[in-house]
């Protein structure tokens, strides 16, 4: 059994990597915004199609009061 | 505005609205109004077309997919189409923008954010913008974190691009900033891990050492664990624990009672004698039991300030939304900057519905005046050249221009806002009653444990030790340590979810017992606007008045014709009004089916020289003696109708003020209107006379707060910035709905819902969340008392140390998550 003499301390180590690899991680403001991350995940990384307008296109676009064609 | 003529397609019949067509970007029902896109896509507005024109553009469409199947409500934002220039003012950069390595970092509160689709559609906006480098979506808080370039795009073109996508972006202050990435709670959180470990470890160390006693174990093995044991406990004990010590000393130092004091007790005098049996190889060890204790405690603390932070988080970002800009006249044109960059002498425009940014002279204009969060008059007043405005009231009929004589703190808002600020660091902290019944637990475990000593002692004093360390590692008051926090911390979020916001949990044990309270009437017991309440005279004048008051832009005719469009239901069948007169003065008067219309003052009237119908002037006088305005109508010759207009008390108001006695509360009114219109109103909702009192200034209104009996609970509700010193003196200050940001900022609840109904839903969740704790605490009590007793006796070993405290942990746990406390609608 003097196995033991060597697991507990590496048992014991394991368990202080993780908490330094979670001290990290909250050091890092992961933790910070709980709601945001579960939905991210699950977009794709597509980028936005297109020549992305221009800033003064898009003003164009603001005004509504262009009538329809 | 923009109809699609019929015809022009195939499918004429889809041109006109169905009774189910929605908006294709925001998903609202299509009323009559209509836009269309040229791929024969309806909407209800032109901001929708265009925010979904860009969404098109980018290849975004996505969006629409995603916020299908994550949303609940699936209504798009609408945008607010405002030019955002002050965001690109120097002063604006200085305060809100910081430099990051890549460029400039602002946050933004984005209040129409609510559900996954917003994110990806908004950190898309890196390839809808040039010059925006990153964007961090916060979908808890609805921030954006943003970082650009300066010297590609201006932070107005990003804000424009954010409102045309349907979200209106508002700054965050540096100090609201702060207050979320606080370093303290990261802390918290780090050492809420690290004791986590060790309870766990140790646990599993715990189990190798009670089996190691009932099936026989080598000695040199069982020291192995023991030690190990030792090891993990004394980091616990040392490194999360030490907060516990802390408190304890910071506690004697300054002779207060509190719950850290029996906890460092039990934690220390466990740490020492488990130490001391680990050294000499023999007795009982319990560290995996004080482990488990600074685990539960630090999770307890946790809940408490995280719903704390949370409730506080939201209170400053909904204070964003009043106005911070301003628009300043300068080299004969206007320019929109921040609020924060007004100067004295500046030369301000206010435009309609507009709040007044800074105290100043009129130069230019005619207007009414909201001063109702000011003054708690509900009445408008009319300005004029050379009349001094202040900061904070609402400007209602014209666009009026001012010169700026104060600004910022200097202005009497902000004066007044640095008098609650000074109010509320003198507020001492309320000691909750944990901690109150601390002090009695410590001088009880104390002499239980001298009285065990000494029975011990007849053994030998090896047993006596023994038994006063396992006496102090039971009785350590976990249960309490864990429950009252948890119970508050319960309460504080399901009351979050009917929008009422706790900022502080003493608020809740505070409410819990009836004291007394004290209401603000405009505002809070009233709507705090004018609406119509009787009309005296024929009712077939009513079309006719509202026809000629809609040519009128006097805030009283408005208000005039919308109650009257509520009586009729309809504006359609308003007759045509010919030769309309607006009389100096306040007065106004048309042609209707060739009757002469007068509408105005009983002294305008008067001035006419015409023929009074009988009850009409006395129910003119009634309506003022009620505090009402009374507003009268002649027709050819003769006044024939008496019309009150008067602020409309809330519909809740007389059934929350009887609920509220009936509890045994004193309900009482303190106002800066005036005493007759207060006793009106008093009367109205069934408030004794002598326990109200009208026209008291902001300052009179703190006197009356804090001249109470010591230990007196008072409760101060109110929403105006002439309640806030008072609410921030009160045991207790609750801000109500459409409140102004000095209110929220100094009460310790925000009810976010309109009516009264909120205040009794805040009080009767407390009182029920005060009985779970004193449940909590019965629980608590029995099973210290159990395994007290047990310790005294002798029969007590680490194990069923372990094993009960556990069991009480968890019944307090339990009894604190089903509590029915804020669980009934009404």
């Amino acid at each position: 059994m003097s196995v033991l003499y060597v697991s507990i301390p590496v048992a014991l180590l394991m368990a202080a990597a993780a908490v330094v690899a979670f001290l990290w991680s909250v050091r890092a403001g992961q933790f910070e915004d709980l709601e945001s991350a579960r939905y991210r995940v699950l977009f794709d990384d597509r980028p936005a199609r297109t020549p992305p307008p221009s800033t003064s296109s898009v003003e164009a676009n603001r005004v509504p009061e262009n009538p329809p064609r | 505005m923009l109809s699609k003529t019929p015809g022009t397609t195939l499918d004429s019949a889809s041109a006109e609205p169905d009774a189910n067509a929605l908006c294709k970007h925001c998903d609202t029902p299509l009323t009559s109004e209509i836009i269309w896109d040229d791929k024969n896509h309806a909407f209800c507005c032109g901001g929708c077309r265009s925010a979904f024109g860009i969404i098109q553009a980018c290849g975004l469409d996505d969006y629409y997919r995603l916020r299908d199947s994550f949303s609940t409500i699936s209504a798009a934002a609408r945008p607010d189409q405002s030019s955002f220039e002050e965001f690109d003012h120097p002063t604006f950069h200085e305060i809100y923008v910081r430099a990051v390595s890549g460029g400039c970092q602002t946050e933004f509160y984005l209040p129409s954010v609510h559900c996954a689709a917003c994110v990806w559609l908004i950190e898309r906006l890196p390839s809808i913008v040039p010059g925006v480098v990153d964007v961090r979506v916060d979908l808890a808080r609805s921030t954006v974190q943003l970082t650009w370039r300066p010297e590609a795009t201006p932070l107005s073109a990003v804000a424009r691009t954010l409102d045309e996508l349907g979200y209106t972006a508002h700054p965050v202050s540096p100090e609201t900033w702060q207050a979320v990435h606080d370093r303290s709670s990261r802390e918290e959180l780090g050492w809420l891990a690290v004791a986590g470990a060790c309870s766990g470890n140790n646990m599993l160390l715990a189990l190798a050492i009670y089996a190691g006693e009932f099936s026989g174990m080598a000695v040199e093995h069982a020291h192995l664990f023991r030690w190990a044991s030792t090891l993990v406990g004394l980091v616990s004990l040392l490194g999360p624990g030490r907060v516990f010590f802390r408190g304890a000393m910071g506690a004697i130092r300054s002779r207060t009672p509190h719950l850290d004091i029996p906890l460092a007790l039990g934690l220390g005098v466990g740490g020492v004698g488990g130490v001391i049996h680990a050294i000499r190889g023999t007795g009982d060890l319990y560290f995996d039991s004080l482990s488990v204790l600074v685990f539960l405690l630090l999770v307890g603390r946790f809940i408490q300030s995280r719903g704390q932070r949370l409730a506080a988080q939201h209170v400053s970002l909904l204070r964003l939304l009043t106005p911070r800009k301003a628009h300043r006249w300068l080299d004969g044109r206007v320019e929109t900057i921040p609020v924060e960059a007004i100067q004295q002498g500046d030369i301000l425009e206010v435009r309609v519905g507009e709040m007044i940014p800074a105290d100043g002279e009129v130069t230019l204009g005619e207007s009414h005046l909201d001063e109702s969060l000011l003054t708690g008059e509900a009445d408008p007043r009319e300005v004029n050249d050379g009349s001094i405005v202040t900061a904070g009231s609402n400007n209602l009929s014209a666009v009026i221009q001012l010169r700026v004589t104060a600004a910022g703190s200097q202005s009497r808002v902000g004066k007044l806002a640095g008098l609650v600020e000074a109010d509320s660091s003198l507020r001492a902290p309320t000691l909750d009653w944990a901690h109150r019944a601390s002090g009695y637990f410590v001088v009880i475990v104390v002499i239980v444990a001298v009285i065990t000593g000494v029975i011990g002692y007849q053994v030998s004093s090896q047993t006596a030790f023994e038994r006063v360390v396992a006496l102090l590692v039971v009785s350590c008051p976990c249960a309490l340590g864990l429950a009252t926090p948890l119970a508050l911390a319960v309460a504080q979020g399901r009351a979050a979810k009917r929008r009422i916001l706790i900022k502080g949990s003493q608020a809740i044990e505070q409410l819990a017992k009836p004291g007394r309270i004290w209401l603000d009437k405009t505002g809070t017991l009233t709507e705090g606007k004018l609406t119509l309440r009787e009309w005296v005279g024929p009712h077939d004048l009513e079309e006719a008045v509202a026809a000629i008051e809609q040519e009128s832009s006097h805030p009283l005719a408005r208000s005039l014709v919308k109650g009257i469009e509520r009586r009729c239901r309809s504006s359609d069948r308003w007759p045509v009004v010919t030769q309309v007169r607006h009389w100096q003065g306040g007065g106004i008067s048309g042609v209707v089916d060739g009757r002469r219309i007068e509408i105005g003052s009983t002294r305008r009237l008067d001035q006419l020289g015409w023929n009074w119908q009988p009850g009409i002037r006395e129910s003119g006088e009634e309506f003022a003696s009620r505090g009402w305005t009374p507003i009268v109508v002649g027709v050819d010759g003769e006044v024939v109708v008496a019309i009150g207009m008067g602020d409309q008390i809330r519909s809740d108001a007389r059934a929350s003020v009887a609920q509220l006695q009936s509890w045994g509360w004193q309900v009482g009114i303190l106002s800066g209107d005036h005493p007759a219109s207060v006793a009106q109103v008093a009367r109205e909702v069934g408030i004794e006379p002598k326990n109200i009192m009208g026209g008291l200034s902001p300052e009179e209104k703190l006197q009356q707060v804090r001249s109470r009996e010591v230990g007196q609970r008072v409760v101060m509700v109110g929403d105006g910035i002439n309640d806030s010193a008072a609410l921030a003196a009160a045991s207790v200050g609750v801000a109500v709905h459409g409140g102004a940001e000095a209110s929220m900022n100094s009460a310790l609840v925000y009810l976010a819902e309109p009516g009264l109904w909120p205040l009794i839903n805040l009080i009767d969740g407390s009182s029920k969340t005060m009985k779970v704790v004193s449940r909590n605490l019965a629980a608590s009590i029995f099973y210290n008392g159990l395994a007290a007793s047990l310790a005294v006796a002798g029969i007590i070993n680490p194990l069923i140390a372990a094993l009960l405290m556990p069991a009480s942990s968890l019944t307090v746990v339990t009894m604190s998550l089903c509590t029915s406390a804020y669980g009934a609608k009404r």
